[in-house]
């Protein structure tokens, strides 16, 4: 039986407790939001980095977490943040345009050892990878994850209009790319 | 599950070929990797296991780094109550560790010297207990020693006697300048002030060339000899006008050429009337042949001139 956030939050309040609901925290959300990351970063290792960073956040923030959100929200919150700041320390670090960065980043999917140029999926990918990275985010919380553009819109602090344009010129542009490539 | 539906009805109303695509991610986590991630975690977040100063040398010596240096058994424990126990008792680096009061306390319980500690630091205040000899400072530098309070600088004999009443009256003065509010003429109006004054000299400046540098032309010499001056002028200053300047002058004049009264020498006015026989008698119908003969005579030569 999973156990509720609020009494996970009870928990971690307790010192006794802390670390076992931390690890029930972990648990219950590391898959979903590991497959987020990594969707973002594309490869494992980079996904393993961003993903001990968003829980480490967690460790140190959530005593002070207001109840006023949902724990997963606040979570897909950080998660995203800590990605997008990655991508741009990574793009510092390696002086890359951010063209550059994305032709970077479709590298790496082709370079996977379960790279399928024939099949959709693989494609899909590598036309994710052409957005810019707002929309990409925008893209994968709302095709993969199945996020309401309310939920969305407390992740990224964005209108839902604003969210629902985002998403329609993501799925155009990726249609797009599909049949042009 | 309605959210699910409506996304996937979105996606088709969007685009069908990207609502036929797999939403499953291609990409493979290593196996087992969220088995020790939640272990993984835990080992970062956690607090460092040393908890005492004690096992600093070996946790250190655990890490492979051999410690070159020794202290003697639980040093670090005893350490801050020795501290503590040196400031209560006031003694100095002279004393040393030769002191009895450094290895032992004098009243024994820490709370005591907390509570004491603050009237030792007010009773040390801020004197450098250490001290150099006598005059070192002024055998340092004799040179230093001698000028260090002597000014170069000098200031008029009383300055500073009328300072405070010259500054008190320079301020007076510029209270009643501002009271007085001089006018201001902005930037813009000066620059309309200047252009006028340009305009102004340009136009005096062309008339008055052109009245003093163009060579004065006969009509105009006539003009301002005639009605002023006395006929021995007129006379001297027609001598020195050309002749081709009075035929051009009579010409402009656009006139009949009169006949002059009288001859030039007893010229009265220079009269340039048009007149006949029929106007003279008219003229001089009043006046007497006598009055007539007498004129004549006084005047001389005027045998043409026509009597009643």
């Amino acid at each position: 039986m999973t156990i509720q956030d609020t009494e996970l939050l009870l928990q971690f309040r307790v010192p006794e407790t802390k670390e076992r609901a931390f690890t029930a925290i972990i648990k219950k959300y590391q898959e979903k939001l590991y497959w987020h990351i990594r969707r973002m970063v594309v490869e494992h290792e980079d996904a393993n980095d961003v993903l001990q960073n968003v829980f480490i956040r967690v460790w140190n923030g959530l005593e002070n977490f207001r109840e006023d959100s949902q724990l997963y929200t606040w979570l897909y919150r950080i998660a995203t943040n800590e990605c997008l700041s990655y991508l741009e320390q990574q793009k510092r670090k390696s002086a890359l345009s951010f063209d550059e960065m994305e032709s970077g980043l479709s590298n790496k999917i082709v370079a996977d050892k379960h790279f399928d140029p024939n099949k959709l999926e693989w494609k899909l990918q590598l036309a994710i990878q052409q957005l810019p990275e707002k929309q990409r985010v925008v893209f994968t919380l709302r095709y993969y994850d199945e996020m309401p553009y309310e939920e969305m819109s407390r992740v990224l602090d964005t209108s839902e209009g604003a969210l629902k344009a985002s998403y329609h010129h993501a799925v155009k542009k990726i249609e797009d790319y599909i049949l042009n490539h | 599950m309605n959210v699910n539906n409506d996304i996937s009805e979105e996606l088709r109303s969007l685009s069908a070929l990207v609502a036929t695509i797999s939403r499953e991610t291609p990409y493979q986590a290593p196996e087992g990797y969220f088995l020790q991630f939640p272990t993984a975690v835990l080992a970062r977040v956690q607090p460092s296991p040393i908890k005492t100063a004690s096992e600093v040398p070996r946790v250190v010596g655990e890490l492979g780094k051999p410690l070159t240096f020794n202290v003697p058994e639980d040093y670090f424990e005893g350490f801050a109550q020795q501290v503590l126990n040196r400031i209560k008792s006031g003694t100095g680096s002279s004393t040393g560790a030769g002191n009895p009061s450094w290895r032992t306390s004098p009243s024994g319980a820490l709370g005591d010297e907390e509570e004491r500690l603050p009237t030792i630091l007010i009773k040390a205040g801020k004197i450098t207990p250490y001290t150099v000899p006598e005059g070192y400072f002024d055998g340092l530098s004799p040179i230093l020693a001698v000028v260090k309070d002597k000014n170069p600088y000098l200031v008029p004999a009383g300055y500073f006697d009328g300072l405070a009443a010259g500054i008190a009256g320079k301020t007076a003065e510029q209270q009643e300048h501002a009271h007085r509010q001089a006018r201001v003429i902005s930037f813009g109006r000066r620059i309309k002030y200047a252009a006028a004054a340009v305009v102004a000299g340009l136009i005096v400046t062309v008339g008055w060339l052109r009245w003093h540098t163009t060579t004065p032309s006969a009509p105009r010499q006539l003009a301002a000899v005639v009605p002023s001056a006395s006929p021995a002028e007129i006379i001297k200053n027609l001598s020195k006008v050309s002749d081709a300047d009075l035929q051009s002058f009579l010409v402009d004049q656009d006139t009949t050429l009169a006949q002059p009264v009288g001859n030039m020498g007893n010229v009265g006015t220079m009269a340039t009337v048009d007149m006949d026989d029929s106007n003279l008698k008219a003229l001089l119908g009043d006046v007497s042949d006598g009055e007539l003969k007498q004129y004549m005579d006084e005047h001389g030569g005027a045998s043409d001139i026509a009597t009643n």
